[in-house]
C-alpha cells in the first residue's frame, strides 16, 4: 500500500486504529516532498496536519511548509507547536511578508497592542500591504481585537476538504 | 563508614546497608491495612452520590416543538470537580424524581432525590450532596434547588466560564451544523475540548450563529473571531473549505490561550 491510499483509507474511517497506523508507517517513511504535498488536500483534520509535520522534517527550510503547518496547528488549538514553527519560519526568511503576516495572524491571542506593534513594524517593510493596514486600522477603530481574518496566503493544504 | 578491601566485600556491605535502610516489608500486614483503608473508605462520609453508577439510555417521545434533542444525564457529582454524565437519553418533561415521577430513575436509586420546584420547562440532572438538591437545565447551567443557601445558580462554582454560556441555549439556535446563512459548520472532533461536556452544544451552536452573522467564508480563509456568549468571551477559529464548508479547529474560554508565553523580542 502507498501513502496515498494510506492517507485515503484513514481519511474515510479516522477511527480505524489499523488505518491510522498504517498511514503513519507510510507517513514516516516517506522521503518524497512531492508525495507528501499531494496527499495534503485529502482532508484537513486528519491527514493535512501529520503531512506538514512530516514534511518540515523532510525540508526544514521550505517557507511554506512551515508556514502550513503554523497555521494548521493554530487552527486547531496547538498554539505551542504554531509558535514553534513559526520561530522556524523567521529563521528562514524573518523579513517575508507571509512570515510576518502568520506571525501577525498567530499572535491574536496575545492582544490588540501587541498585534498592533506587529502590525506597525511589518508596515515598516511592506507599507502598501492591504491586510497589514486593514488590520491595524481595525485596531485603532476601537483599541480591541475581536475578530480578525487570515492574510491571503492561499497555500496548498487549504484547498483541503 | 564501611571499609571493604574488595568487590565482594563492598556489595556484601552494601546489601547489608541497604537492608538496614528498607527492611523486609511484610506484605501480609500491608494487604490487611489496605484491607482496613478500604473499609475505612467504605464506611467514611462520602461526597459521592453513587459509586456504581449504571449505564442506560431510554427515549421518550418529545412533546415540544423543538428540534432539538434534551438530554438527560445521571452522574456522580464530585465537590470541586465537573459533573461526569454517564448516561444519556431522549426525554423531554418537567422533573424527575423518586416516587414514579420519572422513569429513569431505579427503585432506591441515591441520586434520585424528589421533585422540586424549578420553573423551568427541562431539568438535565439532579442529584444532591449532604443535603443540597443540584439540577442541570437544558441550557447547561447549574442549579443549586435547594440547600442551606436556598435557591441559587451554581454553575460558576462548578463550571467557571462554561456557566454563563446559557443564555444563548433559550435562543433559536440554529439546525444541527448549518449556520443559518447556508453555509456548513462541521466542529472538529476535539474542537470542544475546553468546554465542559454539558455546555459544548450550547458553544457550537453559538458559534454557528456567529458565523450566520459573517456571511460566506471562502474556501481557505482562515477566520478568528471573540464573541460574547452569555456575558463571556469565547474566541474560535474558523477555516473555509473547497467544499463550502466551514471548519471550525477550536474554541476555547476567553480571548487568549494561557498556556503560551509572549515571544521575546516581538513587536
Amino acid at each position: 500500500m502507498d501513502l496515498l491510499t494510506a492517507a485515503k483509507a484513514f481519511s474515510s474511517n479516522p477511527s480505524n486504529v489499523e488505518a491510522l497506523t498504517t498511514f503513519m508507517e507510510k507517513l514516516g517513511e516517506c522521503m518524497s516532498i512531492n508525495e507528501l504535498k499531494s496527499i495534503l488536500d485529502i482532508d484537513l483534520e486528519n491527514v493535512a496536519g501529520p503531512a506538514l509535520g512530516r514534511l518540515t522534517d523532510l525540508a526544514p527550510t521550505d517557507l511554506e511548509a512551515l508556514l502550513s503547518a503554523a497555521i494548521w496547528s493554530y487552527h486547531y488549538g496547538l498554539d505551542a507547536e504554531a509558535q514553534t514553527y513559526l520561530a522556524k519560519a523567521k529563521a528562514v526568511g524573518p523579513l517575508e511578508l507571509n512570515v510576518l503576516q502568520v506571525e501577525i495572524y498567530i499572535s491574536y491571542s496575545f492582544g490588540p497592542e501587541y498585534v498592533h506593534a506587529l502590525c506597525e513594524s511589518a508596515l515598516k517593510s511592506f507599507p502598501n500591504d492591504d491586510w497589514l493596514s486593514t488590520t491595524k486600522q481595525s485596531i485603532e477603530k476601537t483599541g480591541e481585537l475581536t475578530e480578525m481574518r487570515g492574510p491571503p496566503i492561499h497555500l496548498a493544504w487549504q484547498k483541503a476538504k | 563508614m564501611l571499609a571493604v578491601t574488595s568487590c565482594e566485600e563492598m556489595g556484601s556491605a552494601l546489601f547489608e546497608r541497604s537492608r538496614f535502610a528498607y527492611p523486609e516489608l511484610d506484605y501480609t500486614a500491608e494487604n490487611s491495612h489496605q484491607e482496613n483503608c478500604f473499609t475505612e473508605e467504605k464506611t467514611a462520609p462520602r461526597i459521592f452520590l453513587r459509586e456504581d453508577l449504571e449505564t442506560h439510555q431510554e427515549s421518550l417521545p418529545q412533546t415540544s416543538g423543538t428540534h432539538q434533542e434534551n438530554t438527560v444525564f445521571f452522574g456522580t457529582i464530585v465537590l470541586g470537580c465537573a459533573v461526569a454524565p454517564n448516561n444519556a437519553g431522549s426525554v423531554t418533561g418537567p422533573v424527575y424524581g423518586r416516587n414514579g415521577a420519572s422513569p429513569l430513575v431505579e427503585n432506591g436509586d441515591p441520586i434520585a432525590l424528589e421533585p422540586f420546584n424549578v420553573s423551568a420547562s427541562h431539568v438535565h440532572y439532579i442529584g444532591g450532596i449532604e443535603g443540597s438538591e443540584y439540577a442541570i437545565m437544558d441550557d447547561g447551567s447549574l442549579l443549586q434547588t435547594r440547600g442551606p443557601q436556598g435557591m441559587q445558580d451554581m454553575t460558576p462554582m462548578w463550571f467557571g466560564i462554561a456557566s454563563t454560556i446559557a443564555a444563548p441555549a433559550r435562543l433559536a439556535l440554529p439546525a444541527a451544523g448549518r449556520a443559518t446563512g447556508g453555509q456548513l459548520v462541521k466542529i472538529a472532533a476535539h474542537g470542544m475540548r475546553h468546554f465542559p461536556e454539558v455546555v459544548r452544544e450550547t458553544v457550537s451552536a453559538a458559534i454557528k450563529q456567529d458565523l450566520a452573522t459573517l456571511g460566506t467564508v471562502a474556501p481557505g480563509q482562515i477566520i478568528q473571531r471573540t464573541i460574547t456568549v452569555g456575558g463571556e468571551q469565547i474566541t474560535y477559529r474558523g477555516m473555509g473549505l473547497v467544499d463550502g464548508t466551514v471548519n471550525v479547529g477550536t474554541a476555547f474560554p476567553g480571548a487568549a490561550v494561557r498556556n503560551i508565553a509572549l515571544p521575546k523580542g516581538g513587536g
